[in-house]
């Protein structure tokens, strides 16, 4: 049986007592020699505790990589290994993870291939992408011939993310936010050393996205970390596609 | 010949529909494009009405999409003029003016095409320059070129002049008219994103597992660069040089204008991991060699 993908949007909290979220599982599994062994035991132990019949979901797969380099391991690891021990025995295996963070994983490192994306269940990402859809094709109508959107909050929120990301000389802004995309919740150090660059700069661009309702902060394990917030996706993706060039809704509904 | 005909022919020519002709083609030439600038205008208000500036963030999409209406129809519209506006007057026309209107066609298109003024050779040119790449898209506004010895990017295709805008922010003109009988290269052909080649050099004893780790610090490099094009395939190459073990990444940029900040990027963390992990890179091999 080959393991499933839930798309999902935002970015819930992982907490440390969850026996389902990945980064968890990954981390227990990590203190013992063979992993392998070590995440079949765990894998069993969940079914034991969820009976048979009900399917599982192991959420926040997405958590287990950043986009730089020497941080695809983990992620690599959890996967390969999962893809091997996961047989009939386990029952239904759902890995939920965030759709951007799987537009990279599947253009990038082809994970399409070992998860596929499922059509059981209707994940978030689903749900809401026909409203992300409509509201990126009104943005480009604005941007393009200056016709207003019929929500005036559409329009205030997009003209407040381009007046940041607009100029050329928002290289920074840019790449913050993509990373912010695609690796999700995010200190403002992890995001200087993943993009190489002063960490006072990271410190201003983060907050900056929060004044505008890009990002919310939240308190994860004792650190402040910043997340892209679902209301902000659509413009997040058209800046990001008309500034940077990656439209990362195509990538996902590419086959290549 | 002789006056009497002469005469004749020449009040044919000033006959009402001959002049209506005449009126069309003229009419053809400029009043398109007195309504392409009209609607340009108007939208540049629009959009400063609602707080968008100038320049849009839609750059390629934008301005392809409207250049290729553009020339699509004016060409329309002068064919039209031209070659379809004698069919329909003729009729209407008694027998001795349609000789004066079969005149004035022959005489409209080759005056055009042979020995017109600088301004209409290079405006009939540049139009069907600018017709032909509508259809055929060897380059499009957004592109990003080498014409006439200048690269840059292209800012609009004219009638008479293609405007780049060169890396060092430089505008440069090109008559439209002279790109018929040059090379045009383009890194994108309309396309957002483009290929972009880097190079990197280990020293020559760079060992096998050196080369790997350059490899892979190479590859992640890459893929964790927010400017890669990830649907779009990369490569590595290896190549024994004489001097250098040469590397060669092969990879799409996602936005053809970002290509400096992709190489920026990639160059970056590959020269990071080399210095925290002592790769050999040739030119740190040199300086040694210099040293002793």
């Amino acid at each position: 049986m080959t393991i499933e993908t839930i798309l999902t949007v935002g970015w819930p909290i992982v907490e440390a007592d969850n026996a389902f979220a990945a980064t968890n599982i990954h981390a227990k599994a990590g203190q013992f020699d063979d992993y392998k062994t070590a995440l079949k035991q765990i894998f069993t132990e969940l079914r034991a505790q969820l009976g048979e019949d009900k399917p599982m979901h192991i959420g926040s797969v997405g958590r287990l990589f950043r986009r730089r380099p020497d941080q695809f391991g983990s992620i690599k690891q959890f996967v390969r290994n999962s893809e091997k021990i996961i047989d009939e025995s386990m029952g239904t295996v759902y890995f939920e993870i965030d759709a951007f963070s799987y537009a990279f994983l599947k253009g990038a490192k082809n994970f399409d291939t070992i998860l596929p994306e499922t059509d059981k269940v209707e994940g978030s990402y689903r749900k809401t992408r026909k409203n992300l859809l409509a509201e990126m094709s009104q943005l480009e109508e604005f941007e393009r011939e200056g016709h207003k959107p019929k929500d005036k909050k559409v329009m205030e929120n997009y003209l407040s993310l381009r007046a940041v990301i607009a100029s050329d000389a928002a290289r920074d802004e840019r790449r913050a936010l993509a990373t912010l995309l695609v690796s999700g919740p995010s200190s403002s150090e992890q995001i200087a050393n993943d993009l190489d660059m002063p960490y006072g700069l990271s410190d201003l661009v983060l907050p900056l996205y929060e004044k505008i309702g890009v990002t919310a902060r939240r308190e994860e394990f004792g650190e402040t970390i910043f997340s892209i917030t679902e209301s902000a996706l659509a413009r997040v993706l058209f800046c990001l596609r008309e500034t940077i060039g990656v439209d990362f809704i195509d990538i996902l509904e590419s086959y290549y | 010949m002789d006056m009497d005909t002469i005469q004749t022919t020449l009040n044919e020519l000033l006959s009402p529909p001959v002049l209506m002709y005449m009126m069309l083609v003229f009419m053809a030439f400029f009043l398109p494009e007195m309504w392409f600038e009209r609607n340009r205008k108007k939208k540049a208000k629009r959009r400063k009405s609602v707080g968008l500036p100038e320049e849009s963030i839609m750059n390629a999409a934008e301005k392809l999409s409207g250049t290729r209406f553009e020339a699509q129809a004016q060409s329309l519209i002068f064919i039209l003029a031209i070659f379809v506006a004698p069919f329909i007057i003729a009729p209407f026309v008694p027998t001795a003016g349609q000789n004066a209107l079969t005149l004035a066609f022959a005489g409209i298109v080759v005056w055009s095409l042979t020995s017109g003024t600088d301004v209409a050779t290079a405006f009939l040119n540049g139009l069907t320059f600018k017709t032909l790449i509508v259809f055929t898209k060897p380059i499009q506004v957004g592109d990003r070129v080498t014409l006439n010895g200048h690269s840059g990017k292209v800012l609009s295709i004219g009638t008479f002049f293609v405007m780049l805008e060169t890396l060092n922010d430089d505008l440069v003109s090109i008559p439209t008219s002279s790109l018929w009988s040059k090379e045009l290269v383009s890194a994108n052909a309309g396309e957002r994103s483009s290929l972009c080649m880097m190079d990197f050099y280990l020293a020559p004893f760079a060992t096998d597992a050196d080369i790997q780790r350059a490899e892979d610090i190479i590859w992640d490099s890459i893929q964790a660069s927010p400017y890669f094009e990830m649907s779009k395939p990369m490569q590595i190459y290896v190549n024994q040089e004489m001097n250098s073990i040469h590397l060669v990444a092969r990879a799409y940029v996602a936005s053809t204008y970002n290509e400096p900040l992709f190489v920026s990027d990639v160059s970056k963390a590959f020269l990071k991991f080399a210095h925290e992990h002592n790769l050999p890179l040739a030119a740190s091999y040199w300086k040694k060699e210099l040293k002793n």
